[in-house]
């Protein structure tokens, strides 16, 4: 724990009873949020901690587990607050001797932190402050030259203007975004976090970890997509997909093997027919953005720009890649990781924008001022459309002509959100905050959940995935847990209580709050809070439990005993303890209840969507009561707690008087 | 200097993991784009031949022992 404000280092031993219930990554981030956040503290003052934790899995030889979390108390929700990210900062936190850094207080001036074997130091970061994350990272690098290369987490202009939906960025962009940690960062007047540790990372059965890694392997080696597969293809599968109501349990490998070739960009396409992009502030349909538009975000045209594949630790899918800008951008930026397909659709089908350039100058800007893509294009979006609707006149823009699609504004307003000038500084808190400077009018058509902006997929194609935009102690989520994910990661294999889905089950059941959802979602919510506390990646995941084997992987790395079912009980608890956070600083989780549009309410009446809709509030209902939270109110159950052994773990829980 | 045994990457067990490059306590790996089978991932190369201790962190943390030391 590093005290900003004393700039005093202390080290907290954490007993092994603690990782036996939380595991490690987000669940000790929890539990440290939980002991040592006064009740009440302000998101951006100096009592509220933010942590760095590394995954209980993250450097014992084990494969896609190689993820970093942050966790806070966030400033956008109130709430708990959490992000994640690859790249390389998570082993790193390891080979620095720890699991988790950790900030309280607040520096008098802009600080980074350097730890390497020699122990931890503040050095004076005022030089850096004002400068964008790539140009952070270089510089640092010059500063501090090493003969190991060093590991960097920082904050760009956004995060210093404490905007509510920026993120702290690594390896030159990317990015823990969610949550607004980034805004959290910039309060306290960190400017970085710099790790060039390399001590040795132990695990209880590394020769056990390796077999079941070389395994997985062999299965990853093997699953590639025939040659002839171009992304001229995707669009014609996506419409497949949804041509029939029925689940088809396809393997997860599948979506390994394009995740191999594409990264997150498949659905650039492939999502558009079957309706789970958003288009136009998620009023749109594929009608509004059709094939002729649609067809220029095709992956393959954005691998064109690729000139080498990225891939964060341990990762054997590499989704990720380097893209060659510098022609698209007028030579103002030469390189760029390439835009996931969270990011083209914030900003092509959500803005009716079909110009793939502004995307790649538009994902340089946000990665280098540190700001959350999902988030931004969402907040322009509802500009858009209190434009369109007549709520915002020309003048109020500072001149700007907020038309959808309009891509020279689009550069412009995501310049002005980071730097905080001009219309910028409404939109740069995200969607709530500038719907509260609007007006109360625009609340029916500001989208967001509980202050976050949703992700790119669509509730009304997938109602599972609405109940954890809803639900969750982390609001507006699109990787926490949906029907599809459910689907293809096969946890009913190893998971006694998990419904299986069967071949030509029928969707839509899915858009009534039955148990089987209830049991879906419950399951969804649990196997991912184990996936965030060992370091695991989502893309494992949806490749399947079958192949990817996390619980044999805990086992081995632990020495522990445990099945399946107890592994889902952890996460359980550490979903519980983040809810009971959220509740013990005064939120009402009903009120994470996502905007009805995404419920469809009104219903779409064109496109695929239309006319589906579904009952959020009961989807809400079924979910608590699975989880064991009162069904009405949300809160945790004191049976619950008692279960799940809060009252041993020397915590006080939240009083249920 | 000559008796040091050196990594060497069997690049068909390979999964370009880069479990490797972050263990190496001097970073003498780098992951290139290399030419093998036209796989557009970035395999571990040892990039600095003469820093290199043989020290065999990268041996041991290689997750599908596709490294060995001679």
């Amino acid at each position: 724990m590093v005290d900003l404000t004393k700039s005093t280092f202390e080290e907290i031993e954490i007993p092994d009873a603690i990782y036996e219930n939380f595991l490690s990554g987000v669940g000790l981030g929890a539990y440290i949020l939980y002991k040592y956040i006064p009740k009440n503290a302000a998101p951006l003052g100096p009592d509220n901690i933010l942590g760095f934790i590394s995954g209980l899995l993250t450097g014992t030889g084990s494969f896609m587990t190689g993820r970093w979390m942050v966790v806070t108390k966030s400033p956008l929700t109130g709430g708990f607050g959490d992000a994640n990210c690859g790249g390389n900062l998570s082993p790193s936190i390891k080979h620095c001797g720890y699991d988790g850094i950790f900030f309280k207080g607040k520096s008098k001036n802009p600080v980074f932190l350097f730890i390497d074997n020699k122990g931890p130091q503040l050095i004076d970061a005022s030089k850096l402050w004002g400068q964008d994350t790539v140009d952070t990272e270089e510089q640092i690098r010059t500063m501090i030259p090493h003969k190991k290369s060093l590991s960097i987490a920082t904050i760009g202009m956004a995060g210093e203007n404490q905007s509510l939906i920026s993120g702290i960025s690594h390896d030159g962009g990317r990015m823990a975004a969610r949550s607004g940690v980034g805004a959290v960062m910039g309060s306290k007047n960190l400017k970085a976090l710099v790790l060039c540790g390399s001590r040795l990372i132990k695990s209880q059965n590394p020769e056990v970890i390796k077999t079941i890694s070389q395994a997985y392997a062999k299965k990853v080696k093997a699953s590639n997509l025939p040659g002839m597969a171009t992304g001229a293809f995707l669009p014609i599968m996506g419409k497949s997909m949804v041509a029939t109501d029925k689940a088809i349990p396809l393997d997860g490998m599948m979506s390994t093997a394009i995740m191999k070739k594409w990264g997150t960009g498949f659905g650039n396409t492939m999502n558009m027919p079957m309706g789970d992009s958003p288009v136009k502030n998620w009023k749109g349909s594929v009608l509004d953005f059709p094939f002729s538009k649609y067809r220029n975000m095709n992956p393959d045209r954005v691998q064109k720009h690729e000139i080498k594949k990225y891939h964060c630790y341990s990762c054997v899918i590499g989704c990720g890649g380097i893209c060659d800008i510098d022609k698209v951008t007028n030579g103002r930026f030469p390189l760029t990781h390439k835009p996931e397909y969270e990011t083209v659709a914030a900003f092509g089908a959500l803005l009716l924008n079909k110009d793939l350039d502004t995307i790649f100058l538009v994902n340089e800007l946000l990665n280098r001022g540190g700001m959350d893509s999902i988030s931004a294009g969402n907040t322009i979006a509802f500009a858009m459309e209190c434009y369109e609707k007549g709520w915002l006149s020309q003048t109020a823009t500072g001149g700007l002509d907020l038309t959808w699609g309009n891509a020279q504004t689009i550069i412009t307003l995501v310049e002005q959100m980071i730097a905080g000038t001009g219309f910028g500084a409404v939109l740069q808190h995200g969607v709530k905050k500038a719907s509260e400077i609007l007006g109360i009018a625009t609340d029916s058509f500001a989208i967001h959940a509980g202050g976050q902006e949703p992700g790119m997929h669509d509730p009304r194609l997938d109602p599972i995935l609405g109940i954890h935009y809803s639900c969750d102690p982390t609001p507006g989520r699109h990787t926490i847990g949906a029907g599809s994910y459910y689907t293809y990661m096969r946890l009913w294999e190893s998971v006694t209580w998990a419904p299986k889905v069967k071949l030509g089950e029928d969707k839509k059941e899915e858009y009534e709050a039955s148990s089987q959802v209830g049991l879906k979602s419950m399951a969804n919510a649990c196997i991912k809070q184990v996936l965030d506390g060992s370091g695991g990646c989502l893309f494992g995941m949806i490749g399947g439990l079958n192949h990817f084997k996390i619980f044999d992987y805990l086992n081995a790395a632990t020495g522990w005993d445990k099945t399946a079912d107890d592994y889902m009980s952890i996460g359980l608890r550490m979903q519980t303890l983040r809810q009971c956070f959220n509740v013990r600083e005064g939120i009402n989780p009903r009120d994470f209840k996502m905007n009805d549009r995404l419920s469809g309410f009104p219903p779409l009446t064109k496109g695929p969507l239309r006319g589906k809709s579904f009952s959020m509030k009961d989807m809400m209902s079924i979910h608590y009561q699975f989880m064991g939270w009162d069904r009405n109110t949300g809160i945790p159950t004191k049976q619950l707690l008692e279960e799940l052994g809060f009252c041993d773990l020397d915590m006080e829980v939240i009083n249920h008087g | 200097m000559a008796d040091t045994q050196k990594p060497v990457v069997d690049y068909a067990l390979c999964m370009a993991c880069g479990i490797c490059a972050t263990e190496c306590p001097l970073s003498c790996i780098a992951l290139r784009k290399t030419d093998i089978d036209a796989d557009p991932k970035a395999y571990p190369v040892l990039d600095d031949y003469y820093r290199c201790t043989g020290c065999t962190r990268c041996e041991k943390a290689c997750p599908v022992n596709a490294i060995r030391m001679a």
